[in-house]
């Protein structure tokens, strides 16, 4: 993970003691490399978890990153290695941002298939949106579907380790 | 069909039919997950009318790119005449399967106790 955090100075850095601010943060370009992209998901969950969040609300948030990272990777860069997929993380007290970059020609989600569709239902790809839609609270498509932001609330069962 | 040397998965023979475990509890590892695909189509090629349980007990994460290795493992199977079935899934793991309505596509039981009992014909 080192070579991700040099990226940028600021990941992974905690503000605890600014309420107004994400209490931790990651701001990161990779390439389009899916290995660095499970540490840096792996790296999201962990702290969530170090956080008291709910299991429920980890699954969720690792779904809703891994699928928005996965599609920039394959579908957005299509696995070029040159085109870097930018990766910004905010976590508040009561919940996430994602935000989800590449460097691809974009997309409107309107136009793709509909993955649920039973002559669709055994294909291999198309279901990142709807795995996003259904685990995350907000998907947002901004700059021509080359950007992705997702919100996710937390749940208020375990509340534990939040900021003060 | 009995136990081999698979790395990504464990497999046990109850009443007759094969059980699948995974072995890893978070299954997202790329390289993981393909080789995850190479030793469930492995369970395919021996038996002319495959009968497979699935179960899900030891997973906490099961991302969509393993979901398509199980897909293909489900047409492997169906096209031999045989049977899959998923059992024990935790609630987020399920929710994965209805948000993309493949709860159509797989029949899932809430344990393996019921699979055996449904594919048995007990």
């Amino acid at each position: 993970m080192s070579n991700l955090t040099a990226n940028n100075p600021s990941a992974g850095q905690n503000k605890m003691n600014q309420p107004n601010l994400p209490i931790w943060e990651l701001d990161l370009l990779i390439p389009s490399d899916s290995n660095q992209a499970c540490q840096l998901i792996r790296k999201t969950a962990s702290y969530l978890e170090e956080q008291g969040w709910s299991e429920t609300d980890v699954f969720a948030v690792h779904m809703g990153l891994e699928e928005a990272i996965m599609n920039s990777i394959k579908h957005g860069n299509k696995r070029n290695a040159e085109k870097q997929v930018r990766i910004h993380v905010k976590v508040f007290t009561d919940h996430i941002l994602m935000t989800v970059s590449d460097e691809g020609e974009g997309f409107n989600p309107k136009d793709l298939p509909d993955p649920c569709c039973p002559e669709n239902l055994d294909k291999d790809c198309g279901r990142g949106i709807s795995l996003m839609k259904g685990f995350m609270d907000r998907v947002e498509y901004h700059q021509g579907g080359r950007t992705v932001t997702m919100r996710k609330k937390r749940t208020s069962t375990d509340n534990k380790g939040q900021a003060n | 069909m009995g136990n081999k040397n698979f790395q990504c998965i464990r497999t046990q023979n109850v009443d007759g039919l094969t059980v699948v475990h995974f072995v890893d509890d978070k299954v997202m590892d790329p390289s993981r997950i393909e080789l995850l695909g190479k030793e469930l189509a492995k369970l395919t090629e021996e038996e002319s009318s495959p009968r497979l349980i699935v179960n899900f007990s030891d997973v906490k994460f099961f991302s969509s790119a393993a979901i398509n290795k199980l897909i293909v493992l489900e047409k492997k199977v169906r096209a031999k005449g045989g049977q899959t079935r998923l059992t024990n899934l935790r609630p987020e793991v399920r929710d994965l399967f209805g948000f993309t309505h493949l709860d159509s596509l797989f029949t899932i039981h809430d344990s393996q106790e019921d699979a055996v009992v449904e594919l048995n014909g007990k």
